[in-house]
């Protein structure tokens, strides 16, 4: 969770943005970007997928925020997520595309050369067994672990109370185990 | 694999999926010049610009912790020892009772691992036991609105320590913790109207301390610090006496069932059966004693695993028995009509299951204390 400042900041640039301050929402994309990016290309097959459902969801955010909509956002982190999900899910239903195993390439994984080549490996594993969780799972996982979401953040985007959110969250960790020692 | 080493094996996914840095500047540059500004916006209004400017004057202020500051600032008009005491002591009818919570929310809020969190709501959740042990049996609606606390205590705690348990000393911490919160909570005296958040405080109980039983059969020796055999296997009695009591509570119970009731059943799915539930009680206390023999000869996994088979089938029974129990109206008992035979003799049933229906009507609208 964004930090008490950070909160403050988000909350300014918020209230900017209804002004249609393009230098507020410059910082929101600033800020979160990458960490969008790397969320949305956990949950689907290609990088380029990724990066087309990130630029969507900047303009959808933008066209949100400056509607004439009543809604506050409270939590701007929470509610970019939830877009991102609901573009996610719009992917999938629109394509139909199913994510197979014999998809995932590792040539992207093994590009990156700044990490140890084993823990390079392993970590491939790694994401190979997040991406063969089931869709309500791998998502709290990514969020957890990944994104370092708490539980209370995670039941704002995925629309589920706190404790549920947990359980899924242990049920999820429990499996991902499975998969990794079969 | 444990799982804080895959958890943390996780946060190590971050450093992959970078997003290429000519698309981020490109599409930023797009996104800002394709976002169109209405020439006419709605100027501010003065709830915005009030907004605005507090939250830019808090905004210079936000190196300080409001929570703790706010603490440290009762605690020292207060004074802390007296401040303290008197706020741990209250109770929900306390005026001092929300400082209480907000100084347990503050705790929550100042750990900073998973482990000690769970560790801070366990410690909740005994506060909340030892209100809810000096809370007026009549009164149920704070004695319901305890055990819902309680049972969200236990079962964050639960969340956060099954993750993060990994060393003997952790593990037979939260094995103490939850064995004294399992014997506690069988001693509280619940009003009939607060049994059902009751009968779930005395599921999550039980499956806390069987996670913890296995914890510590997990992480028991290895080092000097490790949990010796001994005090494993004393874990163990322990457990198997609960668990021992339980099924005996289970007998009672079907003993006391009306007799136009069904005869309850168990399906056990590991086992792809279907079994009475007092063969399944009986099948329980014999596993039970295999358990035992198990402990003697220090084979604590598959005691273990004996233990977990037991306690699945002694929860399904129970569960098979109450839903029998609870279910339609309650006509008389087997204990009443052995009773009724062997007084009255000849005097024909159906005015003794008339008699017992009236009694049960009135046990339904007169709260009951359960033991």
């Amino acid at each position: 969770m964004p930090n008490i400042k950070e909160q403050l900041e988000e909350q300014i640039w918020l209230l900017k943005i209804r002004h249609g301050d393009q230098e507020s929402f410059a910082h929101i994309y600033d800020r979160y970007v990458d960490a969008l990016f790397r969320y949305v290309s956990f949950r689907v097959p290609t990088p380029e997928t990724a990066e087309d459902i990130t630029s969507e969801l900047f303009l959808k955010v933008w066209q949100y925020l400056t509607g004439d909509n009543d809604t506050k956002v409270d939590n701007l982190r929470a509610y970019l997520y939830k877009v991102a999900r609901n573009l996610i899910a719009d992917h999938y239903r629109g394509s139909r595309e199913q994510v197979s195993l014999d998809d995932i390439s590792e040539i992207d994984i093994l590009e990156t050369n700044e990490v140890d080549i084993n823990l390079q490996l392993s970590l491939g594993e790694i994401e190979q067994a997040v991406r063969r969780l089931k869709s309500p799972w791998q998502e709290v996982v990514i969020l957890a672990y990944v994104e370092g979401f708490k539980p209370q953040e995670i039941a704002e985007v995925i629309g589920k109370s706190p404790a549920a959110t947990r359980v899924i969250l242990h049920r999820a960790l429990q499996e991902l185990k499975r998969l990794l020692n079969p | 694999m444990s799982d804080r080493q895959l958890i943390k094996q996780l946060s190590e996914l971050r450093s992959l999926k970078q997003s290429p840095a000519l698309w981020r500047e490109q599409t930023r540059e797009r996104i800002l010049n394709s976002i169109k500004v209405e020439p006419a916006r709605a100027k501010w209004n003065f709830s915005e610009s009030f907004a605005l400017r507090f939250s830019t004057l808090r905004l210079q202020f936000a190196p300080l912790p409001v929570m703790p500051t706010l603490m440290t600032i009762l605690i020292v008009l207060f004074g802390s020892v007296p401040f303290v005491q008197a706020t741990g002591a209250s109770l929900p009818s306390s005026p001092l009772y929300g400082l209480k919570r907000l100084s347990e929310q503050v705790q929550l809020s100042l750990v900073s691992s998973p482990e000690k969190q769970g560790f801070t709501y366990l410690k909740i959740a005994r506060t909340r036991l030892g209100e809810l042990q000096k809370v007026a049996p009549t009164d149920s609606a704070v004695q319901a609105r305890l055990l819902v606390d309680y049972n969200r205590s236990l079962s964050f705690a639960q969340a956060d320590l099954q993750a993060t348990i990994t060393t003997s000393k952790q593990a037979a911490e939260y094995d103490a913790i939850s064995s004294t919160l399992s014997d506690s909570i069988r001693k509280l005296e619940i009003n009939t109207l607060a049994r059902l958040p009751y009968t779930a405080s005395l599921q999550l109980t039980d499956r806390l301390a069987s996670d913890a039983l296995a914890m510590l059969v997990a992480t028991h020796g290895g080092n000097q610090n490790g949990t010796t055999p001994t005090a494993v296997a004393a874990r163990f009695d322990s457990q198997i006496d609960r668990i021992g009591l339980k099924l005996d509570g289970i007998e009672t119970k079907l003993d006391r069932l009306p007799i136009n009731k069904v005869s309850p059943r168990v399906v056990l799915e590991s086992r792809e059966a279907v079994l009475p539930a007092r063969e399944a009680s009986r099948q329980a206390k014999q596993a039970l004693a295999q358990a035992k023999e198990l402990v003697q000869k220090k084979e604590f996994t598959l005691a273990l695993q004996k233990v977990q088979e037991v306690e699945e089938i002694t929860s399904k029974t129970e569960a098979a028995v109450d839903k029998v129990e609870n279910s339609g109206e309650v006509k008389g008992t087997q204990d009443e009509v052995k009773k009724s035979e062997s007084q009255e003799g000849t005097k024909s049933g159906s005015d003794e299951v008339k008699k017992s229906e009236s009694q049960n009507v009135n046990t339904d609208v007169t709260p009951e204390i359960i033991k």
